[in-house]
């Protein structure tokens, strides 16, 4: 009768990276994604035609997208990872498959930070384009200054994707609410308080590493820009592991 | 029993399990071999828990549960042997119903192209092959039901778990279902259906498993158990178009004892459910009424299972001769 191989974990997180993307494209919230992070791109537009332009335009709308935008979107995308398996108990199917119980995580992750990725670079390319657009030789000056950003982009994606999908596997029936509440307090918060404090905040280590202002004072620290893409980075894989050590114990509980 | 039969493919020993003071499954000892297994209980029993521990979706609180001679709780090289349709009505809406069991199939090991191919048989076979490339979220509660078993099945496993695998099936979905179990039952596999109807669990087998408050009552032929439940007035609910037209048509019927109404729905009461049964359809087809599903609430055997637990625990009872029959 049977006579299949094992699945290794990089084809079953494939398999499961197909089907995620499949279900994204025909729903809503991907294209609700793409509207959100299409904002600054607009925004800036309209200020470029009102009179606003440079470097000083670019960072202005890229402090309200690290602090506000790159949090928000893949929070909405991937705290469902985890969350929407258990709370439809559609992981029975799937862990009754020999394949790693892990792989679930890592192909819906995959499936969320890869378009993520790309519609959150293109949107800061796309607003840094149009900041430059009256004076074109602000191109070649602050072109370093856009791939600090968009490397803080890349190391954002994944690190709130990586919460948001722990907060998921914890939270399962409200995740979203859940990391939007750590959003608030700790991102939000903490992340603009004059305050040692704020190295909590991954959003504070963004803007420092996209070189974008940041609250001084005495109770302040300068943190080099490798250990501020390092924290996000760190943050971002203990909430993967984190989230698939609990999947890998998830048990199946229901009335008889 | 016949020695494949005595083929050990599940085994569980003083298996158990509990939340806090509540204990779900409690001390089964059970083996099973290859051919169709019946596990019955009313609603609470233990069934789901029991199954669900058999399938390695939950961690036995004591005792082991094997499966192929392997403990099958995170045992991914058991899992390629095994299929399971839960009972839960969960599914990914928005994918098709190919998408889902050619993706499962695949996390088994099959390569796509074949994945797909057993895919669309076992759907087609599911009297599914129209709607096959509709999402999941458009199917009726039948149609789902389907779907899942496909899933369960397509991959062709050695030991199968169906959790209430007609609920919601309407007369001839039934029929597809029962015969594709059968085969499968017949070509050797280990299938272990639940359900709180013993004429679901019938038509499909006569070894059964009688489970009750979390403990095997009696295992064995179901037909001395049967005679028990025909003393208890069995209960149908059958929801279509025109419960009363459907009524009026089985009332003349002499084995129909009672009925109700429900919202869109008709209840009988038989003390004889093999007459009736058939008969359902029957009269629906002539007084041109379309039947959604047939459903057995489980109150009569729940009366059963206590009668066999007092006769159990008082051995003079008279219900004790009955249970040590069917074992």
């Amino acid at each position: 009768m049977s006579a299949q191989s094992a699945v290794s974990m990089g084809a079953a997180a494939g398999i499961y990276r197909e089907l995620a993307w499949t279900r994204m494209k025909r729903g809503r919230l991907l294209w609700v994604c793409a509207s959100l992070l299409a904002l600054p791109v607009v925004g800036t537009a309209l200020l470029v035609i009102f009179g606003h332009w440079g470097r000083t335009l670019f960072d202005e709308v890229a402090e309200i997208y690290f602090r506000f935008l790159l949090p928000f979107v893949p929070a909405l995308l991937a705290s469902p990872i985890v969350s929407e398996e258990l709370d439809q108990k559609t992981f029975t199917f799937v862990f009754a498959r020999p394949a790693p119980r892990s792989a679930l995580v890592l192909g819906k992750l995959a499936a969320v930070v890869g378009p993520t990725l790309g519609m959150a670079v293109t949107s800061v390319a796309l607003t840094w384009a149009l900041a430059m657009i009256r004076f074109p030789q602000d191109y070649a000056e602050t072109a370093g200054h856009l791939v600090r950003a968009e490397i803080a982009t890349v190391v954002g994606v994944f690190a709130y994707a990586g919460i948001a999908t722990l907060f998921g596997s914890w939270f399962v029936r409200h995740p979203f609410v859940a990391v939007l509440g750590y959003l608030l307090l700790v991102e939000a918060g903490l992340g603009s308080a004059p305050i040692v404090l704020n190295l909590l905040a991954m959003s504070w280590h963004l803007r420092n590493l996209a070189q974008l202002a940041l609250p001084t004072g005495s109770l302040t620290l300068d943190v080099p820009a490798l250990v501020s893409a390092a924290v996000p980075l760190v943050l971002g894989s203990v909430g993967i592991g984190l989230a698939c050590m609990s999947v890998a114990d998830a048990e199946y509980h229901g009335k008889d | 029993m016949s020695a494949e039969r005595e083929r050990v493919m599940i085994e569980t020993k003083s298996a158990a399990r509990w939340y806090g003071q509540i204990i779900a499954v409690s001390d089964v000892t059970l083996t099973l071999g290859p051919g169709i297994t019946g596990l019955l209980g009313p609603n609470g029993a233990g069934k789901s828990t029991l199954m669900k521990m058999m399938v390695g979706q939950l961690r036995p609180s004591k005792g082991e549960v094997r499966i192929l001679g392997e403990p099958i709780w995170k045992n991914r090289a058991v899992l390629r042997h095994v299929g399971y349709c839960p009972e839960h009505e969960g599914t990914y809406e928005d994918l098709t119903a190919l998408e889902l069991v050619t993706a499962l199939n695949r996390l088994h090991g099959i390569d796509p192209g074949e994945a797909e191919k057993r895919a669309k048989e076992m759907l087609a076979k599911l009297d599914l092959a129209d709607a096959m490339n509709r999402r999941l979220g458009e199917y009726s509660k039948g149609m789902r039901q389907r779907a899942k078993l496909a899933q369960a099945m397509a991959h062709d496993p050695d030991v199968l778990f169906l959790d209430e695998p007609l609920t919601g099936c309407d007369p001839l979905a039934r029929v597809k279902v029962l015969e594709v179990v059968k085969e499968l039952g017949r070509r050797g596999a280990c299938v272990v259906v639940s359900s709180h109807v013993l004429y679901e669990i019938e038509a499909l087998t006569s070894e059964i498993v009688l489970i009750y408050k979390g403990t095997v009552l009696a295992e064995g032929d179901v037909y001395a158990v049967r005679s028990l439940i025909d003393k208890h007035p069995h209960k149908i609910r059958v929801d279509c178009d025109r419960p009363r037209d459907l009524a009026k048509a089985l009332v003349v019927e002499d084995h129909v004892s009672g009925l109700d109404f429900e919202e869109g729905a008709v209840v009988l009461e038989t003390r004889d459910p093999d007459r009736l049964y058939p008969a359902i359809p029957r009269a629906a087809k002539a007084a041109g009424l379309r039947v959604k599903a047939m459903t057995s609430p489980d109150n009569n055997l729940a009366s059963v299972f206590k009668y066999l637990t007092e006769a159990r625990e008082k051995p003079g009872a008279g219900g004790a001769k009955s249970t040590e029959n069917a074992k």
